[in-house]
Parts: C-alpha cells; sequence; structure tokens
C-alpha cells in the first residue's frame, strides 16, 4: 500500500467508527496492509491515531447520550449585557458596587488592598491611590490588576508574600489564589529607555522570567494566570524577585534585583 | 472605531489585541463568537443555569482583563477561553463534591451536574475531566449542521456503517459519505482547536497519543 492509498483508507475508517475501534485487529487485507504502512510512515500513523482519538471522545460523549444532549444550547441575552456592560464599567467586573467613576473604582480597589494587606501586618503599600493619573490605557490597565487583587484578596484561600529592596527604596507585594497572580510596587523608579522591570520564579531549577510590570503614574504592577494558560508556575518555587534589565531581558536574569521576597514564608 | 474584516472576520490575534487596547467592540465581537460554545459546554457540565452564567462572566471578565496575555502560538482563543472556563467548573465541581448536595442530583435538563456524588472508588478528578470532554464534545456536535449531526449519530450512537445509514435514512451511498466526511472533519478540527480537552482526558487528539 502506497502513501495515496493508505491516506484514502484512512479516510474511509474515519467514516465508521466500528472499523476504526475495531482496525487494530483485523484482518482485512486493506487494514492489515495499512497497519504495514503505518509502522514506516509517521504521517499516516499520527493521522490514523487522530481519527481514533476523536472516535473515542465522540463516542464517549454519546455514551447515553439523550436527543436534547445535542441540541444548541444558546446564552441567554441578559448574559450577553451583563458581561458587556461589567467591560464597560471600565473596571471589567461584575459587583455592583464597582459601577463607579473609573478612577474613584480605581482608589478604592488600592486603598482596600492597601488596608487588607496592613491588616495583616506584612506589607505596605501607602500610596497606591493617589498616583492614578495616567494615560486611559495604563489606568484602565492599572485599575484591572487593583480589581484583580481586591478578588484575590477575598478569597479565603489566597497568599500575599512581601517584596522588599535591600536598600529600602522600594516594596511591594504579590498575592496569588488558584487564579490569579498580582504583583504590585511602589518606589521603583521610570525605568531608562530600553529598560525594563521583570518579574522571576525563582526554583530549584533557576529562574524564570514570568512577566514584564507595567509602570503607571509611580505604581508598578504586573497579572499572571494560574489557570488556563497559566504564566506562571508556582510549584517548588520558593523566591520571587523583579530585576531591572536591559531591554526585553534574557532567560536568566542579568540586571540588578530590585525587590525580592521568599515564597511561602 | 475598530471593525473586523467586511466577512466579520478577525484572527484571535487582533482581536485579544483590541481587546487588551480597551477596544469594546472588540470584547463584543469576542463574546459573541464564543459566548455560545462556553455556555453550552458549562451548562452540560455543571446542569446549572445561574452556576454556567457565572462562569461565563468571569470567563469573559479574565479576557477582558488578561488579553495582552494571550498568545496565538499556544492555542486558540475558543480554547484559552474553555481552559479558563474549565478550570473554575472543575474547582466548583471539587467543593460540590467535598459537600454532598442537598437537592436532589437530577437537573432540571436531565443532564449529569458537577454536583452529582461520584462512585468513591472512582477518581473525582478523572472522572470531571471526562464529563468536561463529555460536555465540550457534545457542545461541538450541537453546533454541527443537522444534517451532519443525524449521519454522525447514527454511525456513532447506532453503530450503522454508511450502507446502513443510507439504507435507513433513504439517502444516496455518496451524499452519506459527503455529509459524514464534513462532519468527522469540522469536529476534529473543533477539538483539536482546543487544546483544554488534552491535558485532563489523555487523548491528544492532534496526533492520537495519550499523555
Amino acid at each position: 500500500m502506497d502513501h495515496a492509498e493508505a491516506h484514502e483508507h484512512i479516510a474511509d475508517l474515519a467514516l465508521e467508527p466500528d472499523r476504526l475501534t475495531g482496525f487494530a485487529a483485523s484482518t482485512a487485507p486493506p487494514d492489515v496492509a495499512l497497519r504495514e504502512h503505518a509502522t514506516r510512515c509517521p504521517r499516516c500513523a499520527t493521522e490514523l491515531a487522530g481519527w481514533q482519538a476523536l472516535q473515542r471522545g465522540v463516542a464517549r460523549a454519546l455514551d447515553e447520550a439523550a436527543p436534547g444532549d445535542l441540541q444548541r444550547i444558546a446564552a441567554p441575552d441578559d448574559l450577553r449585557r451583563a458581561v458587556l456592560t461589567g467591560a464597560r464599567s471600565k473596571h471589567g467586573t461584575k459587583r455592583p458596587w464597582l459601577g463607579l467613576p473609573p478612577r474613584l473604582g480605581a482608589r478604592l480597589a488600592a486603598v482596600a488592598l492597601a488596608v487588607v494587606l496592613l491588616a495583616g501586618g506584612a506589607i505596605v503599600i501607602a500610596d497606591q491611590a493617589g498616583r492614578l493619573n495616567a494615560s486611559d490605557a495604563g489606568r484602565r490597565a492599572l485599575s484591572g490588576a487593583l480589581q484583580t487583587t481586591t478578588q484575590v484578596l477575598a478569597d479565603p484561600a489566597h497568599q500575599a508574600i512581601a517584596l522588599t529592596a535591600a536598600d529600602g527604596s522600594a516594596n511591594g507585594t504579590v498575592a496569588w489564589n488558584q487564579h490569579d497572580l498580582v504583583v504590585l510596587a511602589t518606589g521603583l523608579a521610570v525605568p531608562a529607555d530600553g529598560q525594563v522591570y521583570r518579574c522571576w520564579v525563582i526554583a530549584a531549577g533557576g529562574e524564570t522570567p514570568v512577566g514584564q510590570m507595567e509602570l503607571v503614574d509611580g505604581q508598578a504592577f504586573w497579572v499572571g494566570a494560574l489557570d488556563g494558560w497559566a504564566s506562571v508556575d508556582l510549584q517548588n518555587a520558593y523566591r520571587f524577585a523583579v530585576t531591572l534589565e536591559t531591554g526585553t531581558g534574557g532567560a536568566v536574569p542579568a540586571g540588578p534585583v530590585v525587590l525580592e521576597g521568599a515564597l511561602g514564608s | 472605531m475598530w471593525q473586523p474584516e467586511a466577512d466579520g472576520s478577525a484572527s484571535d490575534r487582533l482581536v485579544a489585541e483590541r481587546i487588551a487596547a480597551g477596544d469594546e467592540d472588540a470584547f463584543a465581537l469576542a463574546y459573541d463568537r464564543y459566548a455560545g460554545l462556553l455556555y453550552g459546554a458549562l451548562l452540560r457540565f455543571t446542569g446549572d443555569r445561574e452556576v454556567t452564567a457565572e462562569i461565563v462572566q468571569d470567563t469573559f471578565l479574565a479576557l477582558w482583563r488578561r488579553a495582552r496575555q494571550f498568545d496565538e502560538r499556544a492555542g486558540t482563543l475558543a480554547g484559552w477561553l474553555l481552559g479558563i472556563a474549565r478550570h473554575r467548573a472543575v474547582d466548583m465541581h471539587r467543593a460540590r463534591i467535598r459537600r454532598p448536595p442537598l437537592a436532589s442530583p437530577a437537573d432540571d435538563e436531565g443532564r449529569w451536574r458537577a454536583g452529582e456524588p461520584v462512585d468513591a472508588a472512582g477518581d473525582p478528578h478523572a472522572v470531571a475531566a471526562q464529563h468536561w470532554l463529555q460536555a465540550v464534545v457534545r457542545t461541538a456536535l450541537s453546533e454541527l449542521p443537522d444534517d451532519e449531526r443525524a449521519v454522525l449519530t447514527l454511525a456513532y450512537s447506532s453503530g450503522l456503517s454508511q450502507s446502513e445509514i443510507s439504507a435507513r435514512t433513504g439517502l444516496p451511498l455518496g451524499t452519506v459519505k459527503s455529509r459524514t466526511r464534513r462532519a468527522v472533519a469540522h469536529l476534529r478540527s473543533r477539538l483539536t482547536d482546543w487544546p483544554g480537552l488534552l491535558d485532563e482526558t489523555g487523548i491528544n487528539l492532534a496526533d492520537g497519543t495519550r499523555g
């Protein structure tokens, strides 16, 4: 069996799930020939395996399915309104209390953060609320970061650590729950052109760059994901650091550490 | 105001970039593209409209806040959103199985729901992953054109061959084959684009391997 014949036979098998299921044990000459071809043709082997995986997935999905289970389900109109209204609030939130003017909402979020952290006695973020005079895009990003922070801190399972500078010139926090991780810092100087603040997670295996901080009117921040497309892996990490890097930075930190803290402390 | 192409298309990357820049039209476009998929999969998984709406909102708000993190090299926007939704749904599922449901497990849609007690001998994580896969694949099937879904269901649920489907439906064999071929191609294309299915089910549709 040549490649074209194999491809054609795979296409036929894909139409009949029972034949795909029984393919491995089939003694039908075309199936035997295809198995032999697949042992020396990775492309056909991959193609065949892909159809077999699809067959298993669909078979499971249809297992005990009632007719109604395959009916199209439309999201309700009021959900669309709720989601889009939440975005229009500029906070990206569905919470009623955040239907406030953007800057006020951001300030409240910042103050809430400072109060919560101060109450914990660990971290001082004194003047986040007064530093929001920035561009709309930057302010929106900062507002989103602070809003995420508020949600993270409202989660009873959240964790937070302090970030400090060796010379005491800056301080910050890293707060996270199972979904989001937020880094906030104050006191960092505006980097020179071509320089950026980079966040790193440090584990026994070395440093991993996880994100580049933004700086809006004195407030530095970065938000990472711990679910979905996780951008941060805290497994086995023991320190979190922020460095000042030239350019976009490399795979390992080359610039000075400006903030750091122990994870799990 | 930003507009997608005349045919309504816009790449995931462009949509995500516009959302990251605060473009509400791009956000609405993303919602209109993917809300049905998320809502359908989540409702099938949770069996609860209120919980489903909550997770859909959370998922789109995550997109609004984190759109700049989207990287099309890692997958599609639909896959990213499904991944976020799945995490939230499975979290709720775990919370529920730690706390036995007060109400009857039967739901108003007659479907399995996340709060249903799980066989103690089973791995709850694996059970949740299997039900999530089932919910997403059923949603993908529901989005197929009716004629394609009909032949596929006869092939998979009733175990009929193409000839038998032809005899059962009265359709010419060639028509049955072409419809089935389109249906499986659509389905494979969609499911391969949703990498959230892969890690927890151990099935990689891209190459068929088991992880």
